[in-house]
Parts: structure tokens; C-alpha cells; sequence
């Protein structure tokens, strides 16, 4: 059914990382992929898929969900190994017909498919670690000294808040709605491609009306809590206050990045 | 005679293998035969409304059986479409399934889908309006410029032009006043005895169940757990509160005086019935 | 000295030419008061409660809430915080995924300091039974619980007056009653409750009936007193509690009974008198 559909794929759960202030995290997570492309060496490789990993035990959350994120990349992941084997330069390790396998080629495609699989894992981390709604908080507040200069960054959060609060509603509206027409005989399944499209008709027309019903009635009732559609004045229930785990993430982070920088520069110096 | 709709140790399971996994119906076994009306009654999330989904083959059963008119719905072979064609299953708020530009359209849409003549379309409309009291002037508005009690019957309309052999409404009535009440059962009514249909009305409110309906089907904790002819049932109607269903305040009178030791029957459930048992406790003769 | 809540000769209409929603209707409601609205699909009802907190202006007329004139646009936020609303549909008021959030809406839209938030959202909840429920998702309750948190959503304003429009309209018999009771224990703390509703039982228990009809005031009095106009109730589309019409029927069949019966233990009382006075002779 439909709305067995998750949504945000966040993964309930009490570890460390999910109990980090969601700013902290959202930086983190931003400092952590700029350095996977500072990184050029195979050791630094090493070093930051250890690291990964090690972050990946501490969400408890089995690694099979992370590789799940992947699946949908694999073609691309394919694709620009491929891409990297044939075309790098350097020092031909073999030849057949126009290609020109390199040992640069293959290291250039591992590294590649390293990078974006440790990529998707700490994005994945994020949103598996965060809910949506506390995700959007953090975002809001870090992106707050932006409306200094104009930016619609308190719009922005409410109407995240707002999707995030609808998506469930109206996924099962539109499994009620699709039930509602089948049992008038309306087929979804058969035809050929106009035939379907207009089949959706009876759906998406009712589900509109809906969805326009019910934001008339959202803004209404918002406006009777006393919403203005401006962030100023306003105050904030959730607030974010930093604890020792965040600073002692901080600190690490700032490790691991040194660490790697150096690495880095001491393998490359020694290649 | 067979039974026009049976199940068998019926039982259906949502979300199976995930978290939120939930028993909705189980062990259902029922026979309901051609020309019953009958009323489905029981607490949110008891199971009324997944047992009638699987009526006209919207749901699946997890486990068991569904027979309609001695077919297993669910064999190879059997056609789930004509079989949503003979149950016709009107939603809770209905009214918000119109999508066509006019009210004769929107009508017309499950009758269209059953592959019927323009000729015999045209017929359904204009029965199916008669039946749920809308006067023909209102073919051509549009179903979204129409009251809420107008949009409601016009929903209604659409499903009993199909013509099906068997009408089930989910909470017909909820959120009408309570002329808009009388007058949507009323109509119930009248479109059963001419069409000699079987019709099913799910609802929270046992006084309207009591008003129009022969039979009494108690749904709890995802079983059946009575099903009888409506003053059986009334009979126990002391249970049916203990269970946390709402009967109606004549009802929960009697039963009151019942336990201060009057010699009431405990089968009341209207104004009028209350008015005779009093009258022949005191042994008037009603002047 | 005017009342907590005040219609001048209030006529509404949404555009020019088209049918007046409300005509002349002059109303005043006293601090403390619980006033049921009865009236059929269209008679005005929800026009009528979306005055009282300037969802809609008169068209003429004025509506004055604890003297201030809805009219004028400055008023506007001491209106809302005094007098606040809970609509009919529970899913279309909720606007936070999670429940303590959204009784914090308003508050933080009023710029409540935290520390006050926090205290106020867990009084606003436990008001309505629904504290161990705070931390639940919104989307995961019954449309009964939902109703509960959008009225904790209010409460936490500390509003003087809740409107509620049609509360249990979508809810099921233990949702409605839920709803009810929570209306009149906030009434007994001193709230003013208008409370819109298409059932009479539910009616019954108010202080105050108004019954509108066509945008008119066709009864206003104390439940016992309207409820005795059974006739002009079922002529405009309403009814009266069971226990109300079967006084009628035994009246009319010689026996004395008071007519101004509403609810179940007037209705047993009356009824064990009748029966035990026929024992006894």
C-alpha cells in the first residue's frame, strides 16, 4: 500500500550520534564530505573508510541499510569506474583493442567508488541519525543569520514543518480516494499510456480540491494561534542547547581531519 | 437459499512483518443473504470498516475466505471488477470523491465503467437521483457547488447506479444534522424496498442502526462478537454498554430502572416503545 | 460596562447581493458562560463563531470582544489570544509533527519565554488528559486525540472564551465524549465556552441555548426552556434528547409529567416516580 512508503528515511533510535545536537551534526556532516575531497592517497583512503565505519557501528544502525541507499546509484558508481579505468593516463599495464588499462585508471575508479560510497553513507548517516523535523530546526537555526540580510529562511522552515506534517495525511487521503473510485470500477492498472494518465483524473482532482481545503483550513486555524507569517518575536519551543558529547564530536572531527590532512601530505610526499 | 456474500475464518493483518503490525479483523465467519438490511456496529479500530472492504474485494484476506454468491472472490478466474459492480461500497465522507465537471457526470462515472448503453446510463442517473431525493435541475451544477448534504447524496448516487445486488455504506450519516440524518437513512430505506437489495449501514450511532435496519452485526477487538435480529441484540443492551458502545439514552434509561428493580423490558431503544413499556407498567390503558 | 462578548445588530454576507448569512443577530454572552449553538446544515452557526475572533467582520453591525472591536486591525492580536477556536476537522488544525510542538505553536508565535513554554504546554496538556502523549507523533492518534491536542494548542494561550465549531462533528462516540467534558471542566475553571454542535445531548448540558435559523436567533434561553419548544426545534431540521420526547408522548397520552426533562438521571427519576406511585396505589 502507499502509505507504507517512508518517508525522510530516519531510523529511530538512541546512540550517541542520534542524540547530537542536529547543528552540530549538519556541520559535521558538511566538514566531513569536503574533506573526502581533499583526500588523494591510498592510506588516507584506508584511513577515512575506517573512520566511516567506525561511525556507522556507533549509529547502530546495521550497515545493510546504508548499502540500500546505494543501490539506486549503482549504475552511476558503474558508469565512472568505467569512465576512470579506460581514460586515465599513465603507465600502460595492459592493452587490448583501443583501451588502455593504466594503474593510475584503476586507482583513479577504487578511489572514485570509495568516495562516493563513503559520500552517500555520511548523508545517509545524517537523515537516518535525525528526524525531519529536528533536521529542519537545526537548519532553520543555522541558516537564522542569513534573514539579516533578507532571506526567507523562517518561510522556509514553516512550510518544511508544514510538508513534513502533511505528506502522511495525504498519502493516506490518496489510498482512501483511490479505494473510493475502484469501487466504482475505475482501473488503475490496464491501457495504454493516455489511457492511465487519464485514469488519474478521478484521483488527482478530488486529492487537489483536498489539499486546497485543507490549507484553507491550516491558515485559517493558524491565525487564530495568534501566526503572523513573520519569524519575528517569535520564540522557539525545541531549543538546542550544545552537551559534552557535541564538543567531544567536535574535538574528534577536528582529529580525524588533521589526521587525514597529514596523511595526506606525508604519503603524498612519499609516492 | 445461499448466501449472497460469506466469509470464511476470515482474517486480515496491515502492515504485516513491519512494527506497526495490526490484527484489523480475525475469525470472521459470516453468511448475510439476499434481501437483509444490516447494521455493523462497534468502537473505532474494532474492524468494521476493513471487514466491509473485503465485501467488494478491495482488500485481500490475509487468511480465509470471501464468497460472493458462492464464488471464492479471490479464485483464479473470478472478476474482481464485476464483483465491486454487484457490492457497491459508498466510503465514510464520500463527497470527497466527485471529480467530474457535473453532477450527472460524476453520477455517471461507475455506470460508464460497467460498459453500459448511453440509454441505459441516462436511466441510472435519473433513478438514482430520485432515489436519494435530488431533483433533476441539479444534473448539470457542478458536485463542488452544491451544499455539503447535497454532495453527500450525489456520492451516494453514484454507487447506486451501478445497480448493485448488494449497497454497503460506511457511516452514512456522520456530520449531518439531524434532518440530514432522517432523511439519508429515510432514503436508505425507501431505495432497498424497491430495489429489494441487501444493504449494509456501518455507523456509530445505534439509534439509527435500531431505526432502519432487521439485523444487528456487533464488531469488537477485531471479531464478531454479536449478530443478530435487532431486538436480540437490544436485549443485551446492558453488554453493549459495558463495551463501551454508545446506546441510545432511552435505551440506557431502562436499563437504569431495570437495576433499581421496575419491571421494564430492556428492549428500548425509541421514544415511542419507551412511551407503550411505560404505559403498560402502569397498566393504563394509554388515554 | 458591556458583556465579555457582544453582537450589534451583526448582518454578514460574503459579496455584495448574495443571501445575508446573518441578519441584525444582537447577542451577548457574560464572562463564565457556557452557551450551546444549535442550528441546521447553513443557518449560520460556524459564520457566527468565526466573528468572535475576527476570522470574519461583520458586514454591518459591530462584534465587540471584552470590548474591543473586531473591526479594528490593531485589536487583532489581543483578539486571538483572548478568544480562541477549535475547528471541526482534527486533521486541518494540527500544524506540528510532534505533539508538545504543536501546543507550542501558539506560544511561540506570542513569544513566550522557554522556560514559561515549557511549563505551559505540560499544564495545556494535562488539562486534556493527554501528557504521557507528548512526545507521540500527531499523525499517529485517533481523531478523538487529535481534537484534544488542538484544544491543549488553545488552551496553553490562556484564552477567556474557546469557541468550538463543531467539535465532534468527525469523532467517534468516546472522542465526542472526551470533547464535551473537557469543554465544560474548562468552563468550570472559568472559561467562556461557545460551543457549536448538531447534538442535542451534547447541547443539553450547556448553561445557555441559542438556536439559530436562517441567520436569525429563533430561541435563546437555559436547555430546559428551549427543549420545551420540541415543535419549532423539528420545523427548523433539529431535534430533542430521547428522554425530552418521551415526556412529550407521555403527556399526550394523559399521564403528568414536567416536559423539562434533558438527560438520562431526570429521565430515571421522573420514571421511578411514575412507576413507583402506580405500586404504591
Amino acid at each position: 500500500m502507499i502509505k507504507d512508503i517512508t518517508i525522510g528515511q530516519y531510523f529511530p533510535g538512541d546512540s550517541v550520534i542520534h542524540r547530537l545536537d542536529p547543528r552540530v551534526k549538519i556541520v559535521l556532516t558538511l566538514l566531513y564530505i569536503a574533506f573526502l575531497f581533499i583526500i588523494q592517497t591510498a592510506a588516507t583512503y584506508v584511513f577515512a573508510l575506517a573512520v566511516t565505519v567506525f561511525f556507522v557501528i556507533l549509529t547502530k544502525i546495521p550497515l545493510k541499510m546504508y548499502l540500500r541507499g546505494l543501490k539506486p546509484l549503482l549504475f552511476i558508481l558503474i558508469f565512472t569506474a568505467f569512465l576512470n579505468v579506460f581514460y586515465s593516463t599513465g603507465e600502460p599495464l595492459f592493452q587490448f583493442w583501443i583501451f588502455t588499462v593504466t594503474l593510475q585508471g584503476i586507482k583513479n575508479a577504487v578511489f572514485m567508488i570509495l568516495r562516493i560510497f563513503m559520500l552517500v553513507i555520511s548523508t545517509s548517516m545524517l537523515t537516518y541519525t535525525t528526524s525531519p523535523i529536528v533536521l529542519t530546526g537545526g537548519l532553520e537555526r543555522l541558516l537564522s543569520p542569513l534573514a539579516k540580510i533578507r532571506l526567507p529562511v523562517h518561510e522556509f522552515s514553516m512550510m518544511m514543518t508544514i510538508a513534513l506534517r502533511f505528506i502522511p495525511t495525504l498519502l493516506e487521503e490518496t489510498d482512501k480516494i483511490m479505494n473510493a473510485q475502484k469501487a466504482r470500477g475505475a482501473d488503475f492498472e490496464t491501457g495504454g499510456l493516455i489511457k492511465r494518465a487519464k485514469a488519474l483524473a478521478p484521483i488527482l482532482i478530488p486529492l487537489f480540491i483536498s489539499a486546497f481545503r485543507r490549507a484553507d483550513d491550516l491558515a485559517t486555524a493558524m491565525e487564530c494561534r495568534c501566526y503572523t507569517g513573520s519569524g519575528e518575536g517569535r520564540t522557539h519551543y525545541v531549543t538546542y542547547s550544545m552537551s559534552a558529547s557535541d564538543y567531544a564530536a567536535i574535538g574528534i572531527m577536528i582529529v580525524i581531519i588533521a589526521v587525514a590532512i597529514l596523511l595526506n601530505f606525508v604519503t603524498v610526499m612519499g609516492f | 437459499m445461499n448466501p449472497i456474500l460469506k466469509t470464511e475464518n476470515l482474517r486480515y493483518v496491515y502492515g504485516a512483518g513491519t512494527p506497526f503490525e495490526k490484527v484489523a479483523v480475525d475469525n470472521i465467519n459470516l453468511e448475510i443473504f439476499e434481501d437483509e438490511f444490516i447494521g455493523v456496529i462497534g468502537r473505532t479500530g474494532s474492524g468494521k470498516s476493513t471487514l466491509i472492504q473485503h465485501f467488494n474485494g478491495i482488500l485481500r484476506p490475509t487468511s480465509g475466505k470471501v464468497y460472493y454468491d458462492g464464488n471464492d472472490c479471490w479464485a483464479k478466474g473470478f472478476s474482481r471488477n464485476s464483483l465491486r459492480f454487484n457490492v457497491g461500497l459508498v466510503f465514510q465522507y464520500p463527497e470527497y470523491q466527485l471529480f467530474e465537471e457535473t453532477v450527472e457526470k460524476d453520477i455517471a462515472f461507475g455506470p460508464s465503467n460497467m460498459g453500459l448503453s448511453a440509454d441505459e446510463i441516462e436511466k441510472r442517473i435519473r433513478d438514482s437521483l430520485r432515489f436519494v431525493g435530488l431533483d433533476e435541475s441539479i444534473r448539470k451544477s457542478s458536485p463542488f457547488e452544491i451544499s455539503g448534504g447535497q454532495k453527500r447524496r450525489v456520492a451516494i448516487a453514484g454507487i447506486m447506479a451501478m445497480n448493485p445486488k448488494v449497497l454497503i455504506l460506511d457511516e452514512p450519516t456522520a456530520g449531518l444534522d439531524p434532518r440530514g440524518r432522517d432523511e439519508i437513512l429515510q432514503r436508505i430505506s425507501e431505495y432497498r424496498a424497491e430495489k429489494k437489495s441487501t444493504v449494509i449501514i456501518v455507523s456509530h450511532n445505534m439509534e439509527d442502526i435500531s431505526r432502519v435496519c432487521g439485523k444487528v452485526l456487533v464488531m469488537r477487538k477485531a471479531q464478531v462478537e454479536m449478530f443478530a435480529p435487532v431486538d436480540e441484540v437490544f436485549e443485551r443492551s446492558a453488554e453493549l454498554c459495558s463495551m463501551g458502545l454508545n446506546v441510545p439514552q432511552i435505551t440506557r434509561v431502562f436499563i437504569s430502572l431495570k437495576e433499581k428493580g421496575f419491571d421494564v423490558p430492556s428492549s428500548v431503544y425509541t421514544p415511542a416503545q419507551a412511551c407503550s413499556a411505560v404505559i403498560k407498567a402502569i397498566g393504563g390503558d394509554g388515554t | 460596562m458591556s458583556a465579555l462578548i457582544e453582537f450589534q445588530n451583526v448582518c454578514f454576507r460574503y459579496t455584495e447581493g448574495r443571501r445575508d448569512i446573518l441578519k441584525n443577530l444582537s447577542l451577548s454572552v457574560e464572562a463564565g458562560d457556557f452557551v450551546a449553538v444549535l442550528g441546521h446544515n447553513g443557518s449560520g452557526k460556524s459564520t457566527l463563531a468565526k466573528h468572535i475572533n475576527a476570522i470574519l467582520l461583520p458586514t454591518e453591525g459591530k462584534v465587540t470582544v471584552a470590548g474591543l472591536d473586531t473591526s479594528v486591525e490593531d485589536n487583532l492580536p489581543a483578539i486571538r489570544r483572548t478568544a480562541g477556536m477549535v475547528f471541526q476537522n482534527p486533521d486541518n488544525q494540527i500544524i506540528a509533527t510532534m505533539v508538545e510542538e504543536d501546543v507550542a505553536f501558539a506560544l511561540e508565535n506570542l513569544g513566550v519565554p522557554h522556560d514559561e513554554m515549557v511549563k505551559r504546554v505540560d499544564e495545556a496538556l494535562d488539562s486534556v488528559g493527554m501528557l504521557e502523549f507528548k512526545k507521540y507523533a500527531t499523525t499517529k492518534l485517533s481523531g478523538g486525540q487529535k481534537q484534544r491536542i488542538a484544544i491543549a494548542g488553545v488552551t496553553a494561550m490562556r484564552p477567556d472564551i474557546i469557541v468550538f465549531d463543531e467539535p465532534t462533528a468527525m469523532l467517534d462516540p468516546q472522542g465526542r465524549e472526551d470533547v464535551i467534558n473537557i469543554a465544560k471542566k474548562l468552563n468550570e475553571q472559568g472559561i467562556t465556552v461557545i460551543y457549536i454542535t448538531h447534538y442535542m445531548e451534547e447541547a443539553a448540558q450547556a448553561k445557555r441555548i441559542v438556536v439559530l435559523n436562517d441567520g436569525e436567533i429563533l430561541l435563546d434561553g437555559t436547555p430546559h426552556y428551549v427543549f420545551q419548544n420540541a415543535g419549532l426545534l423539528t420545523s427548523v431540521g433539529l431535534d430533542v434528547p430521547q428522554s425530552t420526547s418521551l415526556m412529550f408522548l407521555l403527556r399526550s397520552h394523559g399521564i403528568k409529567v414536567p416536559l423539562a426533562v434533558l438527560n438520562e438521571e431526570e429521565c430515571v427519576s421522573v420514571l421511578s416516580d411514575i412507576l413507583t406511585r402506580k405500586n404504591q396505589t
